[in-house]
């Protein structure tokens, strides 16, 4: 150590500052990156709320109802696609979900009268089962749509795990309506070429698929993207001609 | 230790060959005279000289370029290479022998790999590792080029300016 100090001491002037230039800028450059890859993309604005509020109550009320009977004949009656998979179900914190929940009820105070009883059975059966409903265990989903040339091709809620990113979802709502997917690339670099017809360049030499979550692009391609509970995933077709 | 007077004229000139090399063959990517100079540079004048000769060089040169976050990583790259070839002349002062031409070649061809980790380094501080290791790995073909024209443009620059400057060399020594 003290020989450190003293080989540090009688270097020269130029060479002392050159060495600190460098460690201070490579910490730099290390400690922004660590920041940046820390950030995920994760919140919700206003007008995607309003978009996909009506699944999200049909999705609450599953997650509710404590029987098993009842979440079968609920997910019949459900107009929107789910992947019947028996769902991989795992604890989580269930206070996220009970705030969004009443958030969106407040911002859609036009509806039917059906829909506000069930939105209020919903917010008691939450008060009454509370306690309860935390020892029980969660699905986890995620709502998907995409969007080709002025018209949405697929839509739908896809359950999701630990892994999934927002490449994986899109392959299990492409099985769901047999539409074929093209990629090049592997792993965690994948890029998507084509879904069912719409291939890239197609359309204008700057054609392609592009993707959001939660209203944001985020910056990593799509097999690095994770998702969690509650994101939203819109995939859109960008044209030129 | 050198005059101001000389120090900025030197600077001036090596520069001006630096910056009319890197504008004249923009054509050929990579394949420049100017990591070569800068090596040649800190071995005859030392460190100081190297890292001025770069900050000079680097703002000029892009201005013509085009400037932008990739002129502080290009900077900071040179004065690494600059700071490592202060670290084996040292060396060879130690043993007090010359420094050999066709080592100093090989090593040259070694900073231009280092030049292109350093530059692409700018990648992980905008999107993350994967877009590194892309960027990277795509570059790394223009490495290899900058690292060869490294190595014949030492070959080719060492005897003109060790000539050019031997008067100087025996002063510092």
């Amino acid at each position: 150590m003290k020989k450190f100090v003293s080989y540090w001491k009688q270097m020269d002037k130029t060479k002392r500052i050159v060495i600190l230039f460098i460690t201070v800028s490579f910490a730099f450059i290390v400690g922004i990156s660590y920041y940046r890859s820390m950030e995920s993309p994760s919140f919700k604005p206003k007008d995607m709320i309003e978009d996909i509020s009506d699944k999200k109550t049909s999705l609450n009320k599953n997650d509710k109802i404590v029987n098993n009977n009842q979440e079968k004949t609920v997910s019949k009656k459900k107009d929107t696609t789910k992947e019947t998979v028996s769902p991989t179900q795992k604890k989580k914190d269930n206070e996220k979900k009970d705030n969004q929940n009443t958030s969106k009820v407040k911002t859609n105070p036009k509806k039917e009268n059906k829909q506000t009883t069930e939105n209020k059975d919903n917010d008691s059966q939450t008060d009454k089962k509370q306690p309860q409903v935390e020892v029980l265990e969660k699905v986890n989903t995620i709502q998907i749509k995409v969007k080709g040339i002025d018209k949405i091709i697929m839509s739908g809620n896809v359950e999701i795990d630990e892994g999934s990113t927002a490449l994986s979802v899109l392959k299990t709502i492409a099985s769901q309506n047999q539409l074929r997917i093209l990629t090049s690339g592997f792993g965690s670099m994948t890029y998507v070429r084509g879904i069912g017809d719409l291939v890239e360049k197609e359309h204008g030499s700057g054609s392609g698929w592009m993707y959001k979550v939660n209203g944001k692009s985020p910056n990593i391609a799509a097999g690095g993207c994770y998702l969690k509970d509650g994101d939203s995933v819109v995939w859109y077709y960008v044209y030129s001609d | 230790m050198m005059s101001k007077v000389k120090t900025i004229s030197l600077i001036g000139i090596l520069a001006a060959v630096n910056i009319a090399s890197r504008i004249g063959l923009q054509a050929l990517p990579n394949v420049k005279p100017v990591t070569s100079i800068i090596i040649i540079s800190v071995m005859i004048f030392g460190l100081a000289f190297g890292v001025k000769l770069t900050i000079v060089t680097t703002i000029v040169s892009n201005v013509f370029l085009g400037m932008g976050i990739w002129t502080f990583f290009q900077i900071l790259a040179w004065i690494v290479i600059c700071l490592l070839t202060q670290i084996v002349m040292d060396i060879y002062h130690k043993i007090n022998k010359e420094p050999s031409l066709i080592v100093m070649a090989c090593f040259s061809f070694f900073m231009g790999y280092v030049f292109g980790f350093i530059v692409s380094l700018e990648q992980l501080m905008l999107g993350g590792i994967g877009l590194f290791l892309s960027y990277y790995s795509a570059g790394f073909i223009f490495d290899t080029l900058h690292a060869v024209g490294n190595f014949f443009f030492y070959l080719i620059c060492t005897p003109i300016l060790t000539k050019i400057f031997m008067k100087e060399r025996e002063k510092l020594i």
